[in-house]
């Protein structure tokens, strides 16, 4: 909402320069967005008309001019190609001062003498916008007789020369912009907030429209006027429709003063009969139509729900079709206006029209709201109903219409409205409390300063009940009140305290530190970590050779931001194979990443029962460039779970995920349940991502792993008694897994094998084709006694037949 | 003998006096002195003489021998310093030359802010909690007061999934959640990613992380949540940072308030991150709405409390002079690895 400093004085006193205006309205809860000043930075910028035209001796594109600035004649040097003899422009003498901090002294040009410069619209910090008929790059025509060209109608700028151009065409504004909060739609007029800035300001509200009041009671109520009925078909959803009639209208341009406060606020003028409703919405806050009398069939105004499929063609000459959830102004054929919205083309206000209907009604903010959504129309107008309006204020605005019409003589008030009420509009009381509100506050402010306040607010306090005015149908209850008093009492002079409150445990939970251990070993591992948004298309997914049924789990947006954006993942791995090809593109020869994220999974169509999906937590790492392979992985791997204290987990083949190379993938597992698949990209994704180097890729579920971790630590005794250490060599078939291997040892040596290390592996025609030796380091001991050979010598026979037996090993002699 | 004897004491002398290194000494010790030396041998040769020169003559090499030991362990010393003096040299190295360690990785920004506010919080008995980011309209909307024709509501600023599942647009959902499941005294924060329906440029983005507070108990004063908000600015941005409060409006907090904090890059002086101004908008804040803790099943003539919310792309962006806010997804290391 925009205000001008000029019209916010008609309301309230302002002795403070209008930034420090906008801080303080800031302070107390209308915040300024932008104060834009026009013609502040003008200076001697005077109104000039041109006499000669030559061209410069020196110069093909340069010009040398006489210009006569009232009291003297300029000889002016110019480039700018659109000027005649004869035209009146403004002219920026020596010493001149021009916004963005530009200034203007006599000086040569190419030899030629120059006294000053003729301004552009640009050049004086004001826009075409409004002044339609002069150009963006060239010299500002004020007037240009012979083509009866003139910036501002009503001016002859033959009798203005000399004159400072600021003064001329009224440059002079300070524009304040306001972001206006939801609860407060009363702010989305000048009233409102002139009130607001008298209340800021501490001074009197000077409530200039108070004749309003006095005018409503004296105007009858009428059920027909010239023939004129209305009804209200849906009063769920009009709370309010009244109408008064103006006849021998005579539609004309506005006067000067009033196109100034419409264009202030960010309007342009359209003529005297539509700018007295834009004028008076801008004013009061209440949203007005006009319509042609004639334009309304059967003179039977009817507020109704549209028809399912009803169209309309609104002013802005767009077929618009509706359904029953709208609300429509009808006569007895068609729809006139989509009520709140906008109005319709075939009840537009004509140069001819020469009876007007003005309808100041209230609509359903949420109607309202929701129609203009659909059809795509906020207006002016919709943006005010849907913070709800006031039913009280309808009435007050119509009558201003009325009172501007006189004013402007643009018509004859006929007696009397027509004014449907179904819903009267309810007064909120509230008690005041002043311990409760101190106390919510963390003030001692007195009653008596809460109740000066609350009325300078215009909320009257009578018997301790705060009674709110029309306009603030925001306040509800105490906290409503605790807000007007605090805005007021000054929201910077709240002291800082810290509660007294009982004392509360500030711990993390045990997934959280699993987390920041999980983190912490990752950066000491030289992982950068990512962050990577939870959307996804169906294109990555198969690229990402996401199976099936982890595809059909991922979960559609009605509304995605566009086609990439349309699921949430169900998988993390496409988002991670991304950001690898967006490094590889960028030339970085290597990138360790890891992502600490959610993905979604609608299992059991949990969504579909209004239930939240499943959302579990997972690590990925993404890896490629370095010394790396499957085993640094592993290795990674190994190295979190021991962080994090989970170490009853095998090591698993997996070749059936096929985002994975199959002989280069693996799950741990921890029982049956899979805690994280690692291993290297399938070359198969790797080249629908164009990507020619290995990945190495793994996913940890955090979500489940916090369950395995051991959250507590326990001494285990320094050993006493002295290991023995044996080394032994093995030949197995290749397809033998070592950790198969490592298993039955560790079996069947029991408690006494302390560790098992292999220490080698070597393949070699001579031990055989499709053969591996491996060379095993097992160190025994006994936490009870010191070991004995012929002991430990019976345990590696029996640990051998056993590998002999079970995967037929042989040992290397 | 005599002569004998002083003739073995000087060459020996002269010997150890060249011994260039401990081997050659070593050599010329078990020469003269060793079972088979040539002093030893004397010794043994002593009993050829007569009852008279045998005294002399053992006085003499035991004279002798004490002055080759003597001798001996001096070079022994002398030459134990060269060797190290030697190997110090050959071991001297360039320190300058590149180290030899494992990388160092990196946390992203946005989590470095998000630890640093837990801690600050932490340390002032506030717990962490998170839920779902696919969460319900119930815990987004409904129990925070923002009844169905609110505009926060709209399609244009919330992604749905169906009519009332959504990707979360703050975390306060996670506050409900936690006042409905438990009991005043409440103390916690959310930290977690959001969505809201804003294409990705350079301040923007559909996604992005808030950290929200709740505070739950008797007596809580609109004060308490000033001071509150100043200590973490002071300890998230620095010590002399200030906190400025202006009214504002959210549906689930009365009263409400923006909170301003003097800029942390430039003290409040006015630079390009603060746009001139001196203060940097922060948070939003205010007293929970009494409809949000009657939701809630608390009673709000009982309790009061205080939330807050803020951004965290926005104070990482900030204190890192990050000025595109696409960089933090685009995942580039050689961005990843500045932090």
């Amino acid at each position: 909402m925009k205000a001008s400093r000029e019209w916010l004085e008609e309301y309230s006193d302002i002795d403070v320069n209008t930034i420090e205006l906008g801080d303080k309205l800031t302070m107390a809860g209308q915040k300024v967005e932008t104060i834009e000043q026009t013609g502040k930075d003008i200076k001697n910028v005077v109104v000039g008309k041109i006499l000669e035209i030559e061209k410069h001796q020196d110069s093909d594109h340069l010009l040398v001019t006489k210009v006569d600035v009232g009291d003297e004649i300029l000889q002016i040097v110019t480039g700018a190609p659109n000027i005649q003899v004869g035209d009146i422009v403004p002219i920026a003498k020596d010493g001149a001062d021009l916004p963005n901090d530009v200034h203007i002294k006599t000086g040569l040009l190419r030899g030629v003498s120059s006294c000053g410069m003729m301004c552009s619209v640009g050049e004086l910090g004001i826009g075409v916008q409004d002044y339609p008929n002069q150009i963006e790059n060239g010299i500002m025509i004020l007037q240009r007789d012979k083509e009866g060209i003139k910036a501002i109608s009503d001016i002859d700028f033959n009798t203005k020369l000399g004159k400072d151009i600021v003064e001329v065409l009224e440059l002079q504004e300070d524009i304040i912009e306001f972001e206006i909060t939801p609860n407060r739609p009363d702010c989305l007029s000048i009233e409102g907030l002139g009130r607001e800035t008298a209340v800021t300001l501490n001074k009197t509200f000077k409530n200039p429209r108070k004749d309003l009041d006095e005018i409503g009671k004296n105007v009858q109520d009428k059920e027909e006027i010239e023939g004129l009925k209305v009804d209200i078909e849906a009063p769920d959803l009009c709370y309010r429709y009244i109408a008064r009639l103006v006849k021998n209208v005579k539609i004309g341009p506005s006067p000067k003063w009033l196109v100034r406060r419409l264009k202030a606020c960010g309007m342009r003028s359209i003529n005297n009969i539509v700018d007295i409703t834009n004028y008076v919405m801008l004013e009061l806050g209440q949203p007005m139509h006009a319509f042609d009398i004639e334009s309304i069939e059967g003179k039977h105004i009817t507020v109704r729900r549209a028809k399912d499929g009803e169209k309309i063609t609104t002013l802005d000459e767009v077929e618009r079709e509706l359904n029953s959830d709208d609300l429509v102004i009808s006569d007895t054929k068609k729809a006139v206006a989509i009520a709140g919205v906008m109005g319709g083309l075939n009840s537009e206000i004509e140069a001819d029209t020469k009876t007007v209907v003005f309808e100041s009604a209230v609509f359903y903010k949420g109607a309202v709201r929701k129609t203009s959504k659909k059809v795509g129309l906020r207006t002016e107008s919709s943006s005010r109903f849907e913070k709800g309006l006031s039913p009280e204020n309808a009435l007050r605005a119509v009558n201003r219409a009325i009172q501007l019409v006189e004013l402007l003589g643009a018509g004859e008030a006929i007696p009397g409205k027509i004014d449907k009420y179904p819903t009267v509009q309810k007064i909120n009381k509230v008690k005041l409390e002043p311990e409760k509100i101190n106390q919510l506050l963390g003030t001692n402010i007195s009653k008596e300063e809460m109740i000066k306040i609350l009325e300078s607010l215009e909320i009257k306090v009578e018997n301790d009940i705060a009674i709110s005015p029309y306009f603030r149908q925001d306040i509800e209850q105490r906290a409503d009140l605790a807000e007007e008093i605090a805005r007021f009492y000054g929201y910077d002079k709240l002291e800082t305290t810290l509660m007294k409150a009982e004392t509360t445990d500030g711990i993390k939970t045990k997934e959280q530190k699993i987390q920041d251990k999980i983190l912490e070993t990752l950066q000491n591992n030289g992982l950068s970590e990512i962050y990577t948004y939870g959307f996804i298309n169906e294109k990555e997914l198969d690229q990402s050779n996401i199976a099936p049924e982890i595809k059909k789990l991922s979960i559609c947006l009605t509304n995605p931001l566009n086609d990439d954006y349309k699921y949430m993942r169900p998988s993390t791995i496409p988002s991670m194979l991304a950001t690898i090809k967006t490094n590889i593109n960028k030339k970085n020869k290597d990138a360790h990443l890891f992502d600490i994220s959610r993905r979604y999974q609608n299992i059991g169509g949990k969504v579909e029962q209004g239930e939240v999906p499943e959302q579990e937590t997972i690590l990925t790492i993404g890896m490629y460039g370095g010394e790396i392979d499957f085993y640094t992985l592993k290795g990674l791997m190994e190295n979190i779970l021991e962080q994090i204290s989970v170490s009853h987990y095998d090591i698993q083949k997996e070749t059936k995920n096929h985002s994975y190379h199959p002989g280069r993938c693996a799950n741990l597992m921890v029982g049956k349940d899979i805690i994280a698949t690692l291993g290297e990209v399938h070359p198969e994704v790797l080249m629908n991502y164009e990507i020619t180097e290995r990945v190495y890729l793994a996913e940890l579920n955090i979500t489940k792993v916090v369950k395995y971790a051991r959250s507590n630590k326990k001494y285990v005794e320094v050993p006493k008694f002295p290991a023995v250490e044996r080394d032994i060599a093995i030949i197995v078939d290749e397809e033998i897994e070592v950790g198969q291997i490592e298993k039955i040892i560790t079996k069947k040596a029991k408690k006494l094998l302390e560790n098992i290390e292999l220490f080698d592996i070597y393949r070699d025609e001579k031990i055989g084709k499709n053969k591996k030796s491996l060379a095993y380091n097992l160190k025994f001991r006994d936490k009870n006694k010191t070991l004995q050979d012929e002991e430990i010598n019976n345990m590696m026979d029996s640990i051998i037949n056993e590998l002999t037996t079970q995967v037929g090993a042989e040992l290397r002699k | 003998m005599k002569e004998k004897i002083e003739q073995i004491k000087n060459a020996s002398i002269k010997e150890i006096t060249d011994a260039k290194n401990l081997k050659e000494l070593q050599d010329i010790k078990v020469k003269y002195l060793g079972k088979k030396g040539e002093l030893t041998t004397l010794l043994k040769e002593m009993g050829k003489l007569s009852a008279e020169e045998r005294p002399i003559v053992g006085k003499l090499v035991n004279e002798v021998r004490d002055l080759l030991e003597e001798k001996f362990a001096e070079k022994e010393k002398e030459l134990e310093r060269k060797a190290l003096e030697q190997r110090l040299q050959t071991e001297n190295i360039d320190v300058t030359e590149p180290s030899k360690k494992i990388k160092l990785g990196s946390i992203h920004p946005i989590t470095q802010i998000i630890k640093e506010v837990e801690e600050i919080f932490l340390g002032m008995g506030y717990k962490i909690s998170d839920g779902p980011e696919v969460e319900k309209t119930y815990y987004v909307f409904d129990q925070l007061n923002t009844p169905l024709d609110h505009p926060a509501r709209d399609i244009q600023d919330t992604f749905y999934i169906t009519d009332n599942i959504i990707l979360r647009s703050q975390t306060s959902s996670v506050q409900i959640r936690e006042m409905e499941n438990s009991k005043p005294p409440i103390k916690m924060i959310c930290p977690g990613a959001v969505y809201r329906s804003d294409t990705v440029d350079a301040t923007h983005s559909p996604v992005f992380h808030q950290v929200e507070g709740l505070v739950v108990d008797k007596n809580i004063s609109m004060t308490d949540l000033k001071g509150t908000l100043e200590m973490f600015a002071k300890k998230c941005l620095g010590e002399n940072t200030k906190i400025r409060f202006r009214p504002h409006h959210f549906p689930y907090t009365e009263p409400s308030a923006e909170a301003d904090v003097s800029c942390f890059v430039c003290g409040g002086k006015g630079c390009r991150v603060c746009k001139g101004e001196g203060w940097i908008e922060l948070l939003g804040c205010g007293m929970v709405h009494p409809n949000v803790l009657r939701n809630c099943g608390i009673d709000p003539e009982e309790y009061s409390g205080f939330a807050f919310g803020f951004g965290v792309e926005r104070i990482a962006m900030a204190k890192f002079g990050i000025e595109d806010m696409r960089l933090l997804y685009e995942n580039d290391v050689r961005f990843l690895k500045q932090f």
